[in-house]
């Protein structure tokens, strides 16, 4: 049995109970035809106005990764999405001639199934709006516990309506192309027809998640784009290490804003930063990391359940007792920077609580390098390290090298993947 | 080696009464005591380390909560004597169960008295002075005389100073096997013997239900010994992933036992704080003697939580001279009931014990930087196969 809380444009506040995805396929199906009558151009502009109507609600607006959600929806942002992910707009739209008598045209795949993980609230919308801006109708499996935040900033959209090239678009033959859907992760029939249905899958989530749906059966022709567990870290280099505290404090804010997020359990969040300095130097940077710290804490209290209250206590007494470490942290769990000059990664305790090693020189991080590692920050003043640094990293497996405050933005690519760009069918013609 | 004054103190509580004294009255006494101990615990230079971390200034402590606590899982990851090696007499070792690490206490030739006269003086409150025949739900090895000694062994030596014409129930499959049975003449014997006497019987929460509740349950025995008190212990965790609640456990076992529910009796204890127990009042309360403290923290602000509130569970005693007994943080959940007002008379602190630390957290897409492969016919369901 499962829940279904968005169909044919119905919200759906409770849920409406189905034992099989008929009536939700049948919806799909049917309004599918709304899309493809919509030109990129309308879409853009209604995305435009959601974006706007989030950031006039205050209340979506506190909620963690709204801000930049409706950052996300804007125009300009969107037509760059677009660009880089495809080339040209147009494609979206017409056969564009490429030359020589050929012409192509990016086609919608038909139904996006999307597996959402339940960390991150926004999460559903950064492959949702890429995958209608590549003409698709939707279905998602949202966490129960996020499902009402989607269907609040979703409801925001329900009654937009734009005029382009004389004629009026409405908002709601997108989100008659959504339907969401909530039911147990271990319901193997119904993680199976969902899969069956599918002619992309999006899947986010930790390696269980990715493992188990990668399993199920699909379509041949289905289009899988997996955005599966990952691990990041930060590191910051000597020119940034040795900056007089009062520039260097702003650094550490924009990395401790990066710890913060999303309760550090996003793929980009990290869980270790290496100093290009001494013991000595990592000492003085958690100093000023704990206040970066405090200072969020007062806005944003850090609240961890038993099982990562666990974790941090005991990493706090291993450090606090091991004689070539060190601990600073809060008198509460509100914090916990760990010290210490191994050439390591850990594993993620999260919870705002962050190893810092002292490193002789950055590039000795590559060789710890995994294709599990996404997002790296990266704080330096010399951009030819930078970029040495980067070629090095992404060549062993980093997608991201972000500067440090913005580990947590969803980019493009994520992953190492334009997933517009997998959304849509690459068609031919040649006259 | 703490100072002959605190010491005397130390004895002089351990061998009084327990539960006489009012809660203001203990924490004081206990945080006088518990300075000097601080001070004695820095010989071991990883305790050293934590107490110059935390800034801590030992003189000026004033209240019970600021003492800095130990998380019971470094235990397994150091080895912290705060006693003169060659003073170890014993070491006890934990069960080991979820880590594959033991955790190792160390106890000098003092600890060690101290422990089994505190186990005495509070099991007196309990079950009186008199011995009394005891049957342990375990085999005899679990007493051996061995300088290593696990929690069920500590446990086991502890309440035999309550017993007499001690029996052991079970006995190994075989020699090298750790697998127990139950020995059913030897049990048949204790019963004719004892059937109308007041009897003791002891053992592991777990051992008595897998082991010998089940087993005699599913062969149709029942036993005849109605004036017996089970004591037993440790081990929820797997019950409780079997579905068997305490009131589960209690009816059927006295059912076995052929006695009343209310005999069956649980305390709660640790390897790493032997000598400190907490057993059931007739109320269901599990209250804290005058050598122990418990504080309920909360799990975000680390602050003693009010009444009626879970949170983690820390064991503080006064017991240990050869490691850091002063304050153990636990991976146990509780709450805190009251103070000095329980109906059964006792004073001090009283609480419940909620469940072990949830171990389980929504983990999403940020995960280990390890690279694994999974097993992929671990995570399908039965049957859900990709066809050749």
């Amino acid at each position: 049995m499962m829940n279904c809380y968005l169909l044919d444009g119905e919200f759906q506040s409770n849920g409406i109970e189905f034992e099989n995805f008929d009536e939700i396929e049948a919806a799909l199906g049917k309004n599918q035809n709304l899309l493809y009558c919509m030109p990129v151009q309308a879409v853009i502009m209604l995305l435009d106005e959601w974006s706007k109507a989030i950031s006039k609600d205050k209340s979506i607006l506190k909620r963690e990764g709204t801000a930049y959600l409706s950052f996300f929806l804007r125009k300009n942002n969107i037509e760059k999405l677009i660009v880089n992910s495809l080339g040209d707009k147009k494609y979206l739209d017409e056969f564009v001639d490429i030359g020589q008598g050929k012409f192509i045209k990016a086609q919608g795949r038909g139904v996006v199934c999307h597996w959402i993980a339940g960390n991150i609230k926004t999460l559903a919308f950064f492959s949702l709006i890429q995958s209608i801006l590549g003409g698709n109708s939707n279905l998602l499996r949202v966490p129960k516990d996020n499902i009402h935040e989607v269907l609040d900033i979703i409801s925001l959209f329900s009654t937009i309506k734009v005029e382009y090239q004389n004629k009026w678009y409405h908002s709601m033959d997108i989100i008659k192309n959504i339907s969401l859907v909530c039911f147990d992760s271990g319901a193997y029939g119904l993680n199976k027809r969902m899969s069956l249905l599918a002619d992309a899958r999006v899947i986010w989530g930790g390696e269980e998640a990715v493992n188990s749906i990668n399993a199920l059966p699909k379509k041949t022709t289905c289009r899988d784009v997996v955005f599966g567990p990952k691990y990041s870290l930060a590191v910051m280099d000597k020119t940034i290490a040795n900056l007089e505290q009062s520039q260097l404090q702003n650094y550490i804010n924009a990395f401790a804003q990066d710890v913060a997020q999303f309760d550090q359990d996003a793929c980009s969040s990290p869980h270790v930063l290496f100093i290009e300095g001494t013991f000595e130097k990592a000492k003085e940077i958690a100093e000023v990391l704990a206040k970066a710290f405090e200072k969020i804490n007062k806005r944003y209290s850090n609240i961890v359940g038993e099982a990562k209250a666990s974790k941090i206590i005991n990493e706090r007494g291993r450090y606090g007792l091991s004689l070539d470490k060190e601990c600073y942290a809060s008198r509460d769990l509100s914090y916990t920077i760990l010290i210490d000059s191994e050439l390591s990664l850990k594993e993620p305790v999260s919870g705002r609580c962050v190893y810092i090693k002292s490193v002789g020189d950055i590039f000795q991080i590559e060789k710890l390098i995994t294709k599990k590692v996404q997002t790296v920050g990266f704080g330096s003043l010399d951009n030819d390290r930078t970029i040495k640094f980067a070629n090095k990293l992404s060549r062993r497996g980093v997608d991201r090298i972000a500067r440090l405050g913005s580990m947590n933005i969803y980019d493009y690519p994520w992953d190492g993947t334009f997933l517009l760009n997998e959304l849509v069918r690459w068609c031919s013609l040649n006259l | 080696m703490i100072s002959l004054e605190n010491e005397k103190l130390v004895e002089s509580i351990i061998f009084g009464d327990q539960f006489e004294k009012p809660q203001a009255e203990k924490e004081k006494i206990l945080l006088d005591i518990i300075k000097k101990q601080l001070e004695a615990n820095e010989k071991n230079k990883n305790i050293k380390k934590l107490y110059g971390s935390n800034k801590l200034e030992i003189s000026k402590l004033n209240s019970l909560i600021d003492v800095p606590f130990i998380p019971v899982n470094m235990f397994k990851d150091f080895d912290l004597i705060t006693c003169e090696e060659n003073e170890v007499a014993r070491v006890l070792n934990s069960s080991a169960t979820t880590t594959g690490n033991p955790s190792k206490i160390y106890l000098d030739k003092a600890t060690s008295r101290r422990q089994s006269q505190a186990l005495i003086s509070t099991l007196k409150s309990f079950l009186g002075t008199k011995r009394r025949p005891m049957l342990i739900i375990d085999n005899s090895d679990v007493n051996d005389r061995s300088d290593k000694l696990t929690a069920r062994g500590a446990a086991v030596r502890g309440l035999c100073s309550f017993g007499k014409d001690v029996c052991y129930a079970m006995k190994k499959e075989d020699l090298d096997s750790t697998d127990l049975r139950i020995d059913l003449d030897k049990v048949m014997e204790f019963q004719d013997k004892y059937k109308d006497d007041d009897i003791l019987v002891y053992g592991f929460t777990y051992i008595i239900w897998s082991k010998f509740v089940k087993t005699l349950r599913d062969s149709g025995i029942r036993l005849n010994l109605p004036n017996m008190k089970l004591l037993h212990s440790g081990g929820w965790k797997k019950l409780t992933s079997q579905s068997v609640g305490k009131e589960e456990f209690s009816e059927i076992t006295a059912e076995v036992f052929g006695t009343k529910p209310e005999n069956i009796i649980d305390f709660y204890g640790m390897v790493e704080q032997v000598g400190v127990v907490f057993i059931d009042c007739p109320y269901g309360y599990k209250h804290v003697p005058d050598f122990a403290e418990v504080i309920i923290r909360d799990v975000n602000t680390m602050e003693e939580e009010g009444f009626n509130k879970t949170g983690i569970i820390e064991v503080m005693s006064i017991l240990g001279s050869s490691y850091p007994s002063q304050a153990i943080l636990t991976e146990d959940m509780g709450e805190l009931a009251g103070v000095d007002d329980c109906k059964c008379g006792r004073k001090g602190k009283y609480f419940k014990f909620k469940s072990r630390v949830s171990k389980s957290e929504t983990r999403g897409c940020g995960d280990t930087f390890a690279e694994r492969e999974a097993d992929h016919d671990e995570l399908l369901p039965a049957g859900w196969r990709i066809p050749e």
